[in-house]
């Protein structure tokens, strides 16, 4: 038993100076025994203190590393040259072009199903001429004595 | 930190990227731009340098925009690219090499002077410098980008048992390297 806990200890000395303190760094196979002999260790919780003291060397008073700005304009300029969109995009930036283009395809099939199934209006027409009787015959004479008659 | 939610998230965000979505383009790099950055910086220890290797970076990822699948998260890709830059020019320079930093001189105080008007931050990343390559980069992506050792193995595509290794020899330099700032966080007079 005491043979464990110094092999578990002596694991948990490495994991502690190899990923500091900070429990999210720690191997997922070591969690369950690291927490165990927090709880119940004074030597490993001392050893993490340590290691925690260090890490805050490390970390507290590093400033904060930002990228300049003059670099994020040269970023995004490259993002411009090199993604400029497909032709298609150039033509309709709104969305999918499928929907534009589907409801062009759509008009132009009811624009021909309407010219096959209407009747022919032009056709029609010239039958009514035809049939028409101010022009089923009868000359200028017959217009003129209807005139005079009035 | 593989979340395959934003897996997804990111494959739809390179999706708009490549469909030349200004807005998209635009978002990665505010989200991520930092981090390639600061590894590179971290890395290298020159901002103007770290600023090359960071747009170069980019620059793959816009390439790889239309081509880009839902395996990796973004910020994963930036940072193994950027470690993969870094080594080369380390490489180039004859720079990258698992070389102990000479043994200090001595590693009593003085070693590294604590100037008083010095940063201490500027004391932390002046004894990262003098860590050998790859034992920076270990301790810069677990402890400072706070990757899992698994990631962090990827990314510079070791086992994670060498990995360990690196991080628990450059963590022990690195004690060493800052025993006087210890000193002095500790209130001990030097």
């Amino acid at each position: 038993m005491k043979e464990i806990l110094s092999k578990e200890l002596a694991r948990f000395k490495t994991v502690v100076e190899t990923y500091g303190a900070r429990v999210e760094s720690w191997p997922k196979a070591d969690l369950p025994m690291m927490q165990k002999l927090l709880s119940s260790s004074d030597v490993a919780r001392s050893l993490l203190r340590q290691e925690a003291k260090f890490d805050q060397l490390l970390s507290s008073k590093t400033k904060p590393v930002v990228a300049p700005s003059g670099l994020m304009g040269r970023v995004l300029m490259n993002a411009e040259d090199i993604n400029q969109g497909s032709f298609l995009k150039s033509l309709w930036p709104f969305g999918s072009i499928w929907q534009p283009a589907a409801g062009m395809a759509m008009a132009a099939c009811i624009g021909i199903l309407l010219g096959f199934t209407s009747p022919n209006i032009l056709e029609n027409s010239d039958d009514f001429a035809l049939n028409d009787p101010s022009f089923s015959g009868a000359t200028m004479s017959d217009l003129e004595s209807e005139y005079e008659n009035l | 930190m593989h979340n395959p939610s934003e897996i997804e998230k990111d494959a739809a965000l390179m999706q708009d990227v490549a469909d030349g979505n200004a807005t998209a383009s635009r978002l990665v790099a505010e989200l991520y731009l930092d981090g390639p950055f600061r590894l590179a910086l971290r890395i290298l220890g020159d901002s103007s340098l770290a600023e090359d290797m960071a747009q170069e970076a980019f620059i793959k990822l816009w390439k790889q925009a239309p081509k880009w699948q839902a395996k990796a998260q973004i910020k994963t890709w930036l940072h193994r690219v950027t470690h993969n830059l870094c080594v080369d020019y380390l490489r180039k320079q004859k720079r990258y090499s698992d070389d102990e930093v000479p043994d200090m001189e001595d590693t009593r105080p003085g070693v590294i002077e604590l100037k008083e008007q010095q940063q201490l931050g500027d004391k932390v990343n002046e004894a990262l410098q003098m860590l050998p390559a790859r034992q920076r980069i270990a301790i810069s992506l677990v402890h400072f980008e706070e990757y899992g050792n698994i990631e962090a193995a990827e990314i510079m595509e070791i086992s994670v048992d060498a990995l360990e290794s690196l991080l628990a020899r450059g963590r022990r330099k690195l004690k060493e390297l800052l025993m006087p700032t210890r000193r002095l966080m500790d209130g001990e007079a030097i």
